[in-house]
């Protein structure tokens, strides 16, 4: 659990909604600032004017109604203190308060200079008030009679607006760091999710069970595309893996066979003393170079796959090596009882390696020897379709079940399971390989009865 | 004969001395490329046979060395590495012959033979073997007068036939020389061709020409 959520909090999009968030603050802290800035700067302006005002008034009171007036509007002005947050003090010539509601007068401020901040104490205040500790703002002017009246404008109006400002603002950051951290953790449980299933399909995959894939959401999302590009390439390693497995598979049983009849025949001629041993001999070297053939035909199927065979490449007419290998098996075929035609257009050029292209067709041959009865036939015939030639090679044998047509080229896939039929299931590999390699295209087609098998060539049309 | 070998495997070296010393030749062996060359370039040797892969000079630099002294032995190239574009580098820097490992010994000794009496090629025009007789000039075979009609590759099998006669010619000598094919067909489609042409040169007469040597290949006596 405690991993669970360290694993959350480390994800990238709760990182960056934090990053985020504390970049909003920075920008609406500067924002609010200097908000705040001008809200208090306006205040303090109203009331310098609002002050100015109050002076001009107070000495059109005494003006008018002389200091009797004066003190009775200082009185009423009492008798609401706090209202509109104005402090006044009167004193004499001389400096002593006659009346007014600051206990001393405060030292700085001077009759007919502009109004000026001063700091002001609670303690210095007549009676209790709302206004606390604070710079005032305040201004003094001098009566005919020299008395002094001196006028302060309470802060807690604007303490209360900075009150109510800073509120706004830490409500605000609050809220936008719980809103970003709430969209970046839904945002990384979610990512988490994702990443979780793959990493789940990972850890599988490395605990060795390759059938594991990432599952799909319906949303098609971003990881949607990713987890299905990762599945498709599991698919293909897992395809190759298992492939390669069957290969070393059937290596190993199809060496052990042969292996276990050397080591019986040998076993006899140790019994046996020398009886039969020439013809026991014989069969040893027989079975040693069916399995050097194997292993040949593997290596060089497989150096074909990597393309080690790119050298030595020729224009080569590919009409008189098919008509050449139809010639070379046909006595072959005959010998069996089946009928051999070659049909093939003259002059038709591909670009490739002479020898292999020959043992392409000649494998092809020895497999439609190999499937087909006595009485069959096989029709060879070479064209050229636009830029392409096409090789085909049908007979009317026993066929290949269209749905072993992608198998067929896989190494060591042999129809017959029994595995009586003389062969190794590597000549269609090899055939397979080379056309890879050529850039030609392997298919197979029903010839009802029988198989057609097709080579397309690009044709080489260099001259 | 003297033949040198150039191996770097003592086991295989001693092997084919072995082998071929009961057949009847000397040979002198060499287990790196420095000191085959040496011996190949102050020794005067009828055939070399040399692995592809040597320690201290590689073989192919060995023949194009030799050949570049004007030495004009047969060289016979045994190698590991048995593809077709190996074969090819292997002919173009100056070898007559190349045997992919493994092979049969039969095998070597047969292309041993092939390459030993190659100097002694003949360039008549008629070949002989017995009551047979083919002229290279008009393409006609007779046996005992009797004119016999062959396909051309049915020509050319039984020319280099004719041309070793003697000799053992293994069934890879007969795909190399006579198709051209470098590879191993996945059936034996030689010995039907043989059959074949044994029906024609044989048809009627009791003496068989063409010997069958088994497990090996065949033959035309002398």
């Amino acid at each position: 659990m405690k991993n669970k959520i360290k694993k959350l909090l480390h994800t990238t999009a709760v990182r960056l909604s934090l990053k985020y968030s504390l970049l909003y603050i920075l920008i609406l802290a500067a924002a609010f600032l200097t908000l705040y800035w001008f809200i208090t700067g306006f205040v303090q302006d109203q009331m310098r004017v609002n002050l100015t005002k109050e002076s001009a008034k107070v000495c059109s009171i005494y003006d008018k109604g002389g200091f009797k007036a004066l003190k009775s509007y200082m009185l009423s002005h009492e008798q609401f203190k706090g209202e509109d947050h104005k402090y006044y003090l009167l004193v004499d010539k001389n400096g002593q308060i006659i009346a007014g509601d600051l206990k001393k007068w405060p030292s700085g401020v001077k009759v007919g200079k502009p109004v000026k901040n001063v700091w002001v104490a609670e303690k210095n205040i007549v009676g209790k008030v709302d206004d606390g500790d604070g710079f005032w703002p305040m201004v003094a002017v001098q009566l005919k009679n020299g008395s002094k009246i001196l006028i302060a404008q309470g802060i807690k109006g604007t303490e209360d607006l900075r009150e109510t400002l800073f509120t706004i603002m830490a409500v605000i950051f609050a809220l936008i760091v719980i809103l970003m951290l709430t969209l970046g953790l839904s945002l990384g449980k979610s990512m988490l999710q994702h990443t979780n299933n793959i990493e789940n399909a990972c850890k599988s995959i490395i605990g060795g069970d390759l059938s594991k894939r990432i599952s799909i959401s319906d949303k098609n999302d971003e990881f949607d595309t990713i987890s299905k590009h990762i599945n498709g390439m599991l698919d293909e390693l897992e395809r190759f893996i298992t492939q390669s497995k069957e290969t070393s598979n059937s290596i190993a049983h199809d060496l052990r066979t042969p292996l276990n009849r050397i080591r019986n025949k040998l076993e006899m001629i140790l019994l046996k003393g020398e009886q039969n041993t020439f013809e026991s001999l014989e069969n040893i070297i027989n079975d040693i170079d069916k399995m050097t053939k194997m292993i040949n035909s593997l290596l060089e199927i497989s150096q074909i796959e990597t393309g080690a065979l790119r050298k030595n490449w020729n224009r080569i007419d590919i009409s008189k090596e098919i008509s050449n290998a139809a010639d070379f098996y046909r006595p072959f075929a005959e010998e069996k009882g089946i009928e051999m035609t070659l049909k093939t257009d003259e002059n038709l050029f591909v670009f490739g390696n002479r020898q292999l292209l020959s043992q392409s067709v000649i494998n092809i041959l020895d497999n439609a020897v190999k499937y087909t009865q006595k009485g069959g036939k096989i029709n060879v015939s070479t064209k050229k379709i636009d830029d392409f030639i096409t090789i085909s090679i049908c007979d009317n044998g026993q066929g290949v079940k269209s749905e072993y047509y992608d198998k067929i080229t896989r190494k060591f896939f042999r129809l017959d399971e029994s595995r009586t039929l003389e062969g190794n299931g590597l000549g269609l590999s090899l055939v397979k390989a080379a056309a890879d390699l050529h850039k030609a295209k392997l298919t197979f087609k029903e010839n009802k009865p029988g198989l057609c098998v097709i080579l397309k060539f690009l044709y080489d049309s260099y001259v | 004969m003297k033949i040198l070998l150039i191996e770097d495997d003592a086991e295989t070296g001693k092997y084919i001395t072995k082998g071929l010393g009961e057949n009847g030749y000397t040979l002198d062996y060499a287990p790196d490329g420095n000191e085959g060359l040496y011996l190949a370039m102050n020794n005067s040797y009828d055939l070399i046979i040399i692995d592809r892969m040597l320690p201290k000079i590689d073989g192919l630099s060995i023949i194009k060395m030799l050949r570049a002294a004007e030495k004009s032995m047969p060289i016979l190239i045994l190698s590991a590495l048995g593809d077709v574009n190996e074969k090819v580098e292997g002919l173009k820097a100056g070898a007559d012959d190349y045997l992919a490992k493994p092979y049969a010994f039969s095998e070597l000794l047969a292309r041993v033979e092939v390459l030993l009496r190659r100097n002694k090629k003949t360039s008549k025009h008629i070949l002989q073997a017995g009551s047979l007789k083919m002229n290279l000039e008009n393409y006609t075979v007779t046996r005992k007068g009797q004119k016999i009609e062959l396909k051309p590759r049915e020509f050319r099998l039984l020319e280099y036939l004719m041309r070793h006669k003697g000799q053992i010619i293994t069934r890879t000598m007969l795909l190399e020389n006579v198709w051209d094919y470098n590879f191993d067909p996945q059936t034996n489609v030689i010995d039907v061709h043989i059959s074949r042409l044994r029906s024609k040169i044989d048809k009627g007469l009791d003496k068989e020409l063409i010997k069958t040597v088994r497990g090996i290949g065949y033959k035309i006596e002398e």
